[in-house]
């Protein structure tokens, strides 16, 4: 029996005083892949940035237990520590600090210790090679002038070299053609470790053909409504969350 | 033995020492006792204690010895030739102010005379070093440098100190015909010293000036770049970065007086202040009558690191010519929200987070620096200084 990594307790959030998250509960065992499906605004993203601990969404009632522990009065650098990594949806574009200098630096913001130059240059190129990334990224401004795809394998970069033990990809699939798609969801599945887990959202199935999920959760109005497994992708596609909020609802 | 700055003082000075210094001394004395202490509106000088004389021994230079490089103790022997061109920069309009720039030309108790001779490639940096050391508190120099004809030069200034010192400095810089010409300024004061700099450069045709001015130490400080660009074809490129902490007060002034055509000028300020520290920046652009296809562009950009500092720009852009393109800008603003969380959310704290922000910003700037070394200590004192 896999032990729990994060439990999400009766969760209500809000943004800008309007609240997203409804009495959410959510558990994700060590080393599964669980994906969250639902509609446009049903509170995918802010599930992350509440995971996260985005200081923009407040937290109104709950907990999250991540290994036991309830995170939701820690910093984000502090969930960051503690082995939480989101891949986001938009990932900033920092001018002036190069892929290599922030990397670097957020792993040893996270580790307490300083990688030696070489075996962080190996490291790096391995990840890098995986993803089919030019070396000449590593000294590019962080984002800057990076395709959407870009974007996304700088995400599953800083993930590969920070080796957390919960991974969120927010709509990694937004933005990729299906080669890049299948080259980012391959590269994840090789990174992906018994240790590790991952937390899915998206609106499609493709990814799901690379990342085969354990549970799918179906997100609507702010609660998980329906759980699954990877068939209820294909019931969704069927039928789509019209039939399944009906019944839920009904 | 520490003495007024007064008259007695004066005469003191001058007792053993050559014509040219002593024309030099009255002439700035002259000015410095009849004018008063300034009423700076925005940078309050309130906390600045007026020095007494002193002697100040510790200066350093390194470098000074190579081939087609002059270079002297001011304090030891002012030149005829030194005096000549002193004159020829005094004649312009410029300095923080005429109490300090005069105090200087009367008090001064340091400074070097670095020529580059005609032709002349002088291959290392030429670096001058004044600390506040021990009792050697009172910094008061006078700098001339001359790249003389097609010369090419880097000559670095470093003004620190661990404990409360006081400067204020005067440094003319005269490119000739040809010349290219780097100048450093390293300011790294400690936070409770004072800083006054006053800084003249002049072009002849096709010369051109890099200007990098550093500035993160001292309580108060102020501090004047003038360029008159007086040669055909001549530019001068000044790029600073300028850290404020705690208390700090920064009073930046830029001028730079497009006078002949085809001159180019860019100047480019990029700041950080951080707990209730100030800074001002004047940029003053001035395209003179005859200035034909001259270009210049003064940009400012600061991050504020907290709500409690202040940053006022003021710059300014003057066009007595039609024939020219001048830009200017000035933005500040804090370190946007996403990308604190995006840059916590991989385990910075939002410290480490403002001072990559920084770091960012003064990158392209320190990595232009000359030495490893300085590169170094400079990164160093900057991430203790954000942290501290």
């Amino acid at each position: 029996m896999k032990d729990t990594l994060l439990e999400i307790k009766n969760v209500k959030a809000e943004v800008d005083g309007k609240e997203i998250l409804k009495g959410l509960n959510l558990t994700i065992k060590r080393g599964e892949i669980h994906a969250i499906m639902g509609p446009n605004g049903s509170g995918k993203s802010t599930l992350c940035n509440v995971i996260m601990g985005n200081p923009h969404y407040k937290v109104t009632n709950g907990e999250i237990l991540f290994e036991g522990e309830d995170i939701v009065k820690l910093k984000v650098n502090e969930r960051a520590k503690k082995g939480i990594f989101l891949s986001f949806q938009s990932p900033e574009e920092i001018p002036g600090i190069t892929v290599d200098n922030f990397i670097r630096t957020s792993l040893s913001a996270v580790t307490n210790k300083n990688m030696p130059m070489l075996q962080f240059a190996k490291s790096m190129k391995e990840k890098m090679d995986m993803l089919d990334m030019k070396p000449e990224y590593r000294t590019r401004y962080l984002n800057v002038g990076f395709s959407g795809g870009e974007k996304k394998k700088s995400e599953i970069l800083q993930m590969a070299m920070l080796n957390p033990k919960l991974v969120m990809l927010d709509e990694i699939d937004s933005g990729l053609d299906i080669d890049a798609l299948r080259v980012v969801a391959e590269t994840v599945r090789k990174l992906k470790t018994d240790d590790m887990s991952i937390l899915i959202i998206t609106h499609y199935n493709r990814i799901l053909d690379y990342l085969e999920p354990d549970v799918i959760s179906v997100l609507a109005n702010g609660r998980i409504v329906k759980e699954g497994d990877k068939n209820l992708a294909k019931e969704l596609e069927k039928t789509g969350y019209e039939s399944i909020l009906d019944e839920v609802m009904s | 033995m520490i003495k007024s700055l007064d008259y007695n003082t004066i005469q003191e000075l001058i007792k053993s020492s050559g014509s040219e210094e002593k024309e030099l001394r009255v002439k700035g004395y002259e000015v410095f006792s009849k004018v008063p202490m300034p009423m700076w509106k925005r940078v309050k000088l309130n906390d600045v204690h007026i020095p007494y004389y002193k002697e100040y021994k510790s200066a350093i230079i390194k470098n000074e010895e190579q081939d087609g490089l002059v270079t002297n103790f001011i304090t030891k022997a002012l030149m005829d030739d030194d005096l000549n061109s002193l004159n020829t920069a005094l004649k312009r309009n410029f300095g923080v102010d005429d109490k300090f720039k005069n105090m200087v030309l009367a008090f001064y108790n340091t400074g070097f005379s670095i020529r580059a001779l005609p032709n002349s490639n002088i291959k290392l940096p030429i670096a001058v070093n004044y600390a506040v050391n021990g009792d050697d508190d009172t910094i008061i120099d006078l700098n001339l440098i001359i790249a003389e004809r097609a010369s090419n030069m880097t000559v670095m200034f470093d003004y620190s100190s661990e404990k409360r010192g006081f400067h204020n400095g005067l440094t003319v810089v005269i490119a000739k015909d040809g010349s290219n010409v780097n100048i450093v300024k390293i300011q790294r004061l400690s936070d409770d010293s004072s800083n006054f700099d006053n800084n003249i450069i002049i072009t002849g045709n096709d010369a051109s000036v890099r200007w990098t001015q550093v500035d993160l130490g001292s309580r108060v400080d102020a501090y004047d770049i003038t360029a008159e660009l007086e040669g055909t074809g001549s530019s001068a490129y000044l790029n600073s970065i300028f850290l404020g902490t705690k208390n700090q007060s920064h009073d930046m002034s830029y001028k730079v007086n497009h006078i002949a055509p085809r001159t180019e000028s860019n100047v480019d300020v990029k700041g950080a202040l951080k707990d209730t520290s100030k800074a001002v920046f004047r940029g003053n652009l001035d395209m003179k009558r005859g200035a034909k296809k001259a270009k210049g562009n003064e940009s400012e950009v600061v991050l504020l690191l907290d709500k409690t500092v202040r940053s006022d720009a003021i710059p300014a852009l003057w066009c007595s010519e039609d024939d020219v393109q001048a830009n200017h800008s000035a933005s500040a603003g804090q370190i946007d929200e996403n990308k604190l969380y995006y840059m916590m959310s991989r385990g910075l704290s939002i410290d480490e987070a403002k001072l990559l922000m920084v770091e960012a910003s003064f990158n392209p700037v320190i990595d232009t620096l000359p030495s490893d070394t300085m590169r170094e200590s400079i990164r160093d004192y900057i991430g203790r200084r954000i942290s501290g």
